[in-house]
């Protein structure tokens, strides 16, 4: 221990010169963000703010009347970025719903089984994206999966079209895709979690409900809190599911900002994009002390 | 405290119950979980050119047919450029941003990371949306690969920041100071002591990016030219109808990418030990 100690004061001071240096290393990085991050989302922000006849160029005058239209035309925007909203706290508190007791599943299984039960829960989430979205066709359709099955168990004789292009089937792809967070996320809360009070708790005569809400719950809320940003957020942008697997009554927020881009009417589908993004913005300065994105690190 | 407080003993099966119900619980979330990618490798093999039921007889033409697809093979030698360049650049920036985050304090450190992490938080439709304004009405640059991979080393940069990091949380750093007490010069303290224990880390970062960016769909979606690369080439086929060859695709990525992780896996543990 002593040489130890000595080791650290005979050697500090070349620590300490070493420090400035390290700080050259965020530099590239840091510059990347800054132009093709910081800078873009600004030049949205401007663009937004700009009414121009002219396709390019930062020409024309100042205006708010984006944000107007965003607003109150007919209601149509604000409609479909509310229901956008809706649909992503369903789609998550379902993730939470169905993830909640899986990752209970995983934290009591045995230690060589966790590892590899965690990794099996990862591993989807690493193959096409897109294709597995599309997959879902086949499992929903009217000769998917389930209703051929259902037809050929003989309950049903009429395939069953409420299932697939529709809000329906968006918040079951959205429960697919986002699932794996939820997971991990609460598994590593369930894992920080002092068993001991479990076992105090029904000591002392707590029911299994009772000591779930008052002492498991409490301590895996930072689990809960990691969703919002990893799965919450995440839906809020999604193009993908509700393009292939919403059908007309699934239209999103990002269906209508496409359309926009596409259309280059680049004003007003900034204005929709940075409603999006201050809306992002400020959940994530609200969850900024209830999530520790540094103990994303450590994980 | 009063015995009756002591719960009866129950039989046998009651106290398994729950235990039996949650592993049964957990079996059906990984059919849940693997359904999808089941079905595509089913239909891979299935003759039926459209993805329904019930199944047709067993073939190997659409794998036949992917071979033939000169319009893929582009598609493919495509995402190889862009993923191996944005890997690249993302696995140096990243890891030498990694360094001082981990071992010095700084103030403002905690909004520093914030930010840094910020395209990873951020949805991808509005990074996106947002380079494309940069690029086209401000810039007015012509989009091709090298706008795509501008967007994908801001992806991708702060992936390599968590992996590194986490490998260098665990590092002992009196092996550094053992190095340079003994005489090593800075430079030769990193190459010969660093170096070495960090590298697992590094390719496994880069693994991860290049599996990440390989797939990536809704930045490049905004960010690309005439040309494609393969997430866009399959969403030009899933959004016009069913073709049976993407099964067929679905089926070697899924090879591919288990193949990828599985090495990033086994290099994190070497590390770990």
């Amino acid at each position: 221990m002593r040489a130890a100690s000595n080791v650290a004061v005979h050697i500090s001071p070349r620590v300490g010169r070493a420090i400035p240096r390290l700080l050259w290393g965020l530099l590239p990085l840091a510059t990347i963000d800054v132009v093709l991050f910081v800078i873009p989302m600004v030049f949205m922000a401007l663009f937004s703010f700009r009414f121009s006849e002219e396709l390019l160029g930062l020409v024309g005058r100042w205006t708010v009347a984006h944000y107007v239209k965003v607003f109150t035309s007919e209601g149509i925007y604000l409609r479909i970025l509310v229901k956008t909203i809706v649909i992503a706290v369903v789609a998550t508190a379902a993730c939470l719903l169905v993830g909640y007791p899986f990752a209970y599943f995983i934290a009591n299984a045995s230690r060589r089984w966790q590892s590899v039960l965690l990794t099996l829960v990862i591993m989807p989430f690493w193959t096409s994206y897109l294709l597995r979205v599309y997959a879902w066709t086949a499992i929903l359709g009217d000769r998917g999966l389930i209703n051929e099955a259902l037809r050929f168990f003989g309950v049903t004789d009429q395939p069953l079209s409420f299932l697939l292009f529709n809000v329906f089937s968006e918040i079951v792809v959205f429960v697919y895709l986002y699932i794996p967070y939820t997971v991990l996320a609460i598994y590593a809360s369930l894992e920080k979690m002092d068993r001991s009070l479990v076992l105090a708790a029904m000591d002392l005569g707590a029911t299994p409900v009772q000591t779930f809400l008052r002492i498991v719950l409490p301590q895996t809320l930072p689990g809960v809190y990691a969703s919002i940003v990893f799965v919450f957020i995440p839906i809020l942008g999604e193009y993908v599911t509700p393009t292939l697997v919403g059908g007309m009554s699934g239209v999103l927020i990002t269906n209508l900002l496409v359309n926009q881009i596409h259309a280059l009417e680049f004003g007003f589908g900034a204005a929709i994009a940075f409603v999006m993004a201050t809306f992002v913005l400020m959940l994530l300065l609200g969850l900024r002390r209830s999530v520790d994105l540094e103990r994303l690190y450590v994980a | 405290m009063s015995p009756e407080r002591f719960p009866r003993r129950s039989p046998r099966w009651a106290l398994r119950l729950p235990r039996l119900l949650l592993t049964l619980y957990g079996l059906l979330g990984f059919v849940f979980l693997y359904l999808p990618i089941a079905v595509l490798i089913v239909f891979s093999f299935n003759s039926s050119a459209v993805i329904t039921f019930p199944l047709q007889h067993f073939t190997l033409s659409w794998y036949r047919e992917l071979r033939e697809d000169f319009v893929l093979l582009g598609a493919v030698r495509n995402s190889i450029v862009v993923t191996a360049v944005t890997t690249v650049g993302a696995t140096l920036v990243g890891t030498a941003a990694a360094f001082p985050l981990v071992r010095t304090g700084f103030r403002m450190k905690r909004m520093v990371n914030l930010f840094l992490l910020l395209p990873i938080v951020i949805p991808g439709i509005l990074t996106g949306i947002a380079l494309l304004i940069l690029f086209v009405p401000v810039l007015n640059l012509t989009l091709s690969l090298n706008t795509v991979i501008a967007g994908q080393i801001v992806l991708a940069g702060p992936f390599v920041v968590l992996v590194v990091a986490s490998r260098l949380y665990g590092f002992n750093q009196q092996l550094e100071a053992a190095a340079m007490d003994l005489g090593a010069t800075p430079w030769r303290t990193f190459w010969h002591v660093t170096f070495p224990l960090i590298l697992p880390g590094v390719l496994a970062g880069a693994l991860i990016t290049f599996t990440l960016t390989f797939d990536e769909f809704i930045v490049t979606f905004f960010t690309i030219g005439p040309e494609s690369t393969l997430p866009m080439y399959i969403w030009s086929l899933v959004k016009f109808g069913v073709t049976p060859k993407l099964n067929a695709l679905a089926s070697i990525i899924v090879v591919l990418t288990l193949g990828t992780l599985l090495t990033a896996n086994s290099l994190l543990r070497r590390r770990a030990r």
